[in-house]
């Protein structure tokens, strides 16, 4: 049946030279079995030769956003600390001490603003890069960078220099504006060699915020800025 | 606070759930297994399991609605719409009336003729309204879209040495020959692997319409 498959695909295919397919097509006439299996795949044929193109490539879905009441569990231990990143809370600063705190972001964020050298080159994706520096809760010779990519909706952030996170520790990168207004983009740690890379969603529009801003997080439950930032960037 | 979650979900990958040992062909498990199981997380009101949803089908239902609703900041919306409804409604998918897959795609279509209706007013004429459902972005046209993306869907369960002969012949349209020469793979294999991811689909077409 090997032949016979083979013959039927390549007769559907149109790749019969004219007298192969003549003499397939007598056989048919003859084969019942091999005509309805002929007439069971024609149509599957049809349809896939007239796939359109963005069928084949689709294009990339959004992020896709959790239901409110979809949420995974948290983690039981430090190892899976690392999937926080995935999680994109909105945050609004508690009455009191939000308004020290953007206050001293905003302020740190001012000088920060004056100090932080010049980006927007391209990355190797060529998507731009945006340098992050070390601000001043941040060990010397810290750095990194943000690499945007899918209009801005996806970044890869690359971190060097940072201290170990350790067990009850995490590094959250956040988008931070002059108003103080801030949202957590996800959460990483960091290792002994002071690297990380990770990449994650961007789920608005950077440039509406100022800066790029990576805080050192207990990992105490508190989903607020610490007010701990080690590296900040401007966001274009 | 106000809180929302985002998960960025790669690609779904093409499915390797078939193992080659000898011949004829083993299946290890199918992907309708794999179907299975993630259906029953999502009853179970998992979370994880509408990721593993989005994961497996994001792709295909947004390029549906991208094609269906026509620009992206609609698709966009309508694809969360569709996943929400995903979630919330997990305990009516049946999966003795049709797969994962299937179920997804329908809810996809709905929503995506949900939006239509509502961007285009309610024609007054009759007449007018029964035409109305035959131009382009008409039911009719919706569901043929959403039958060429559900035959998409079929084709990432094909094992990836059928997917890509596929592939290589209906979107690069080479000849077996070519696709041969191209993979440096003897004719023979490249014709078996033909037929045999065109029955397969053909199989799980049948299976589906059945079902």
């Amino acid at each position: 049946m090997t032949e016979a498959n083979d013959q039927i695909t390549s007769y559907l295919l149109g790749e019969l030279a004219a007298e192969d397919a003549a003499l397939f097509e007598r056989r048919l006439e003859g084969d019942a079995e091999l005509r309805a299996e002929v007439e069971r795949l024609r149509p599957l044929v049809a349809r896939l030769e007239q796939l359109p193109a963005e069928v084949w490539e689709p294009a990339e879905p959004p992020p896709l956003t959790m239901p409110p009441d979809a949420v995974e569990p948290a983690p039981e231990d430090g190892s899976e600390r690392r999937r926080r990143w995935l999680r994109l809370p909105i945050l609004t600063l508690r009455p009191l001490p939000a308004a020290g705190l953007a206050t001293l972001l905003l302020a740190i964020g001012v000088v920060a603003g004056l100090l932080i050298e010049g980006s927007g080159s391209a990355g190797p994706g060529g998507g731009p890069e945006l340098v992050l520096s070390q601000i001043d809760d941040g060990p010397d010779g810290a750095r990194g960078d943000v690499e945007l990519a899918g209009n801005d909706s996806q970044a890869t952030l690359v971190v060097d220099g940072l201290d170990p996170t350790g067990p009850d520790r995490f590094y959250e990168l956040w988008l931070l504006d002059e108003d103080g207004k801030m949202i957590a983009l996800g959460s990483f740690a960091v290792g002994d060699d002071g690297r990380a890379e990770v990449e994650l969603p961007i789920p608005l529009d950077p440039s509406r915020y100022t800066y790029f801003d990576v805080s050192l997080q207990e990992d105490n439950g508190d989903p607020t800025h610490s007010g701990i930032s080690v590296l900040r960037g401007n966001t274009s | 606070m106000t809180a929302t979650t985002t998960i960025a979900l790669p690609a779904p990958p093409l499915s390797r759930r078939f193992v080659k040992m000898g011949t004829p062909m083993a299946v290890e498990a199918t992907p309708s297994d794999e179907e299975g199981r993630i259906a029953a997380r999502l009853r179970e009101r998992d979370p994880v399991a509408l990721r593993d949803v989005y994961d497996r089908f994001g792709r295909i239902t947004f390029g549906f609605l991208l094609k269906t609703v026509g620009d992206r900041g609609s698709a966009e919306d309508v694809q969360q719409q569709v996943f929400l409804e995903v979630w919330r409604r997990a305990d009516r998918f049946d999966p003795e009336r049709g797969s994962l897959l299937t179920w997804v795609m329908t809810i996809a279509r709905s929503r995506a003729i949900d939006h239509l209706r509502r961007r285009v007013p309610e024609p007054v004429d009759p007449e007018k309204a029964a035409s109305a459902a035959e131009t382009p972005g008409g039911p009719s046209e919706v569901d043929e879209m959403a039958e060429r993306w559900r035959l998409r869907g079929l084709l990432d369960r094909l094992p990836d040495a059928e997917s890509v002969m596929l592939r290589l012949r209906f979107y690069d349209e080479l000849t077996q020959s070519e696709i041969a020469a191209r993979e440096g793979i003897p004719l023979g294999t490249v014709k078996t692997r033909m037929f045999n991811g065109l029955r397969r689909l053909r199989e799980m077409i049948d299976e589906e319409e059945l079902t």
